[in-house]
């Protein structure tokens, strides 16, 4: 918002202490923005839990559909690329291999197309009703989570099955998967406002994630590339943070420290431009509708 | 005692041509990340943009326990000055400071969820409106008692009637003890005893040293339940008192001014596509009619543009509004689909008013255009062109048709009578 917010949240209990100065312009800094975020953490569960309601309402193919498509997927990757191009996975059962790829992209994927679809999406709110709006895109970085938890579930069933017992590394699971739920949100600050202004964006947008999959090594692992192609890998955010994941979940090498930085100049970058863009374009939405 | 809410200065700039305004924020962006800016494209903008302040300068304070009802005619800037306060919009200049929380009510069903039960949507909008969980929990079944929704609290708000969705959406923000209550013309939709209950559970909010700012057309309820009165005109404050009834007559009075049977373009509109230039009412030989009309008067709505670039979508039409200034409809010129195109150049566009159709009463006709799909020009919310239509003397129809029918319009329709065979 272009105001500033002065312990709104603590103003629950103690009500007399909220105040609130609307004004044109603000000297919004990234840390007031996270700290937006983070004191209006409760209004993301909320609109989170409801999506998920939404989705489950009618629970039985709700979670059917969560737990059918990753396995359909794994299915027919495996007997595309498994059986009949024999990608190799360094003695790691295929299906293992791509579902453990599958579960990060597909979450990547689905926090990038519906946190910029967002603003869009909750048109009716916004203009209603007053909240931090840098929640909206956010909120599918959580209402996904429960999706890829299902596929998490299949894909250690899967591991039990094929005798990959997962190294004790997993642990840092939950980490990976909060690192690519904010680098989604990232994404989505940037491209949810210029999506509400250019719908186009939300049309073009499953076609660059469909080319992302490839780029990434999903499918195949990175080995698989000729070796003087596979530094372009340290490039790609979502490659680095998908390595890692196969390295504390099946024991793969981790990504180099290069990666790492990488990562983390990408992710601070998505998030200035991010949090700039958002403000930026906020005011100019509103009006628009 | 520190005033509740303070309002310094606040003006609100739109810019009406949309489309314009899109590219130029795009522009704007990617030029303030790259300063690679397209000084062709910079210089050009201003000139695809047509700014107007729905607010100027507008400054007032607030003292807790106020009621403060805001009148004025359609564009005057209401909404706008709610939807500040309650941050929806930012203002463009100025600055507001609100002690307090507030609970804003601009719309039916604000925020409700078509797809979730009445319950599950009460628990939404309470964390919206800042509240934690048991916060709300303490206070549900007040809230559902007052709504008066208890059957259907665990339906889908998708299958409510409007005056359902209102009376929880305003039980909701009743209840929830914001110390700032902004309403907006909610009342309307509720059936007359919800309306009062409405009224009196204000009173009682405000007596409890809560502050209400209230918009509505119908000056009785503003009467009712404000102590204090603001008359929006064209974005500024006109008037500000307690004295309620002193407000009101002087926004009745301005209105009676303003609101005459013609309406021209003082030199002060201009759009690249046209130029609006007279609003009237005719007979059938295009004579001007400055008078009340009788109900079943043959009349016609008559617009005069200058037409400055042929475009297939320009769409010139208007809207009217009964005394309460609710909307009865709209109509363009574009509506039908092989309705004529206009040439460059002053053309008329004239409408047929039907006739047997107005009650007696007053109506506004406000003139709208747009290119369609692309921008508008003049909205409902924005065009400040309107006249006024007094209709009077409504014939008796027939020896059975009984004094004056309490309904908006009184349409005299066909009938057919034939045996049945």
């Amino acid at each position: 918002m272009l105001e500033k917010n002065k312990a709104i949240q603590e103003g629950a209990e103690n009500k007399e202490q909220s105040q609130v100065i609307i004004r044109p312009q603000s000297d919004l800094t990234i840390l007031n923005n996270i700290h937006d975020v983070w004191v209006n953490r409760d209004i993301a569960w909320t609109l989170a839990l409801r999506e998920i309601q939404i989705r489950y309402k009618q629970s039985v193919i709700g979670v059917a559909w969560a737990l059918v498509q990753p396995l359909i997927t794994t299915l027919i990757f495996t007997l595309i690329f498994g059986f009949l191009v024999k990608i190799p996975t360094n003695g790691i059962p295929y299906p293992v291999f791509v579902l453990s790829g599958l579960l990060f992209w597909q979450y990547f994927s689905k926090v990038v197309v519906e946190s910029s679809g967002s603003l869009v999406k909750n048109e009716g709110i916004i203009t209603k009703v007053f909240f931090p709006r840098l929640l909206l895109p956010l909120v599918p970085a959580l209402s996904a989570a429960v999706d890829m938890g299902i596929a998490l579930i299949i894909l250690l069933a899967l591991m039990l099955i094929y005798g990959t017992p997962p190294t004790p590394y997993i642990i840092f699971l939950p980490f990976l998967l909060l690192a690519t739920g904010l680098l989604g949100y990232g994404i989505g600050l940037i491209l949810s406002p210029i999506n509400a202004i250019y719908r186009d964006i939300g049309i073009a947008l499953p076609f660059f994630i469909q080319i992302g999959m490839y780029l990434t090594p999903v499918i195949y692992p990175v080995s698989f590339v000729p070796e003087k192609y596979q530094w372009l890998f340290l490039l790609n955010p979502v490659a680095t943070l998908l390595d890692t994941a196969r390295a504390v979940m099946l024991g793969n090498p981790f990504p180099s420290l290069a990666a790492f930085g990488i990562l983390l100049l990408w992710t601070a970058l998505i998030f200035i431009i991010g949090f700039r863009c958002f403000r930026k374009l906020e005011p100019a939405i509103v009006d628009r509708i | 005692m520190a005033p509740i809410i303070q309002v310094s200065n606040i003006g609100k700039k739109y810019r009406v041509n949309k489309a314009a305004q899109g590219q130029d924020t795009l522009r704007d962006v990617i030029g303030s990340f790259f300063s690679r800016k397209d000084k062709k494209h910079a210089a050009k903008s201003p000139e695809n943009m047509r700014e107007f302040w729905a607010l100027k300068d507008v400054s007032f304070e607030m003292n807790e326990g106020e009621v403060l009802g805001i009148i004025g005619r359609n564009g005057a800037g209401k909404s706008t000055l709610l939807k500040i306060l309650s941050r929806i919009t930012t203002p463009t200049k100025g600055e507001a400071m609100l002690n307090g929380r507030v609970g804003s009510l601009l719309e039916v069903g604000t925020g409700f969820h078509p797809e979730l039960t009445g319950r599950e949507n009460v628990y939404f909008n309470g964390t919206i409106l800042g509240l934690r969980k048991h916060e709300i929990k303490a206070r549900f079944d007040e809230i559902v008692a007052f709504s008066g929704v208890e059957d259907f609290i665990d339906t889908p708000i998708k299958r409510y009637s409007s005056g359902m969705k209102m009376r929880l959406a305003f039980s909701v923000a009743a209840h929830l003890e914001p110390e700032i209550m902004i309403i907006d013309e909610v009342l309307a939709v509720g059936d007359i005893d919800f309306q009062n209950k409405c009224i009196g559970k204000m009173r009682d909010v405000s007596s409890s040293g809560r502050t209400i700012i209230f918009v509505s057309h119908n000056l009785m309820s503003i009467r009712q339940l404000c102590n204090r009165c603001i008359f929006l005109e064209n974005g500024t404050l006109k008037e500000d008192s307690k004295d309620v009834a002193h407000v009101i007559g002087q926004y009745l009075q301005k209105d009676e001014q303003k609101n005459q049977f013609e309406w021209f373009n003082k030199g002060d509109l201009d759009f690249d596509e046209i130029t609006p230039e007279r609003l009237r009412i005719t007979n059938k030989e295009g004579k001007p009619i400055a008078r009340p009309i009788s109900a079943d008067e043959e009349v016609f709505v008559e617009i005069h543009c200058n037409v400055k670039t042929k475009s297939n979508y320009l769409s010139v039409g208007y809207a009217i509004y009964d005394h309460a200034q609710s909307l009865i409809y709209y109509s363009y010129h574009s509506d039908l689909h092989n309705g004529e195109k206009p040439e460059q150049g002053k053309i008329i566009f004239k409408s047929r008013l039907p006739a047997n159709i107005f009650n007696d009463g007053e109506y506004t006709i406000q003139l709208i255009a747009g290119i369609m799909h692309h921008h508008a020009l003049l909205t409902r919310e924005n065009s400040l062109c309107q006249i006024r239509l007094k209709v009077e003397g409504n014939p008796l129809r027939s020896s059975l048709w009984i004094g004056n029918r309490h309904t908006t319009i009184t349409p005299v329709l066909e009938w057919n009578i034939s045996n049945e065979c």
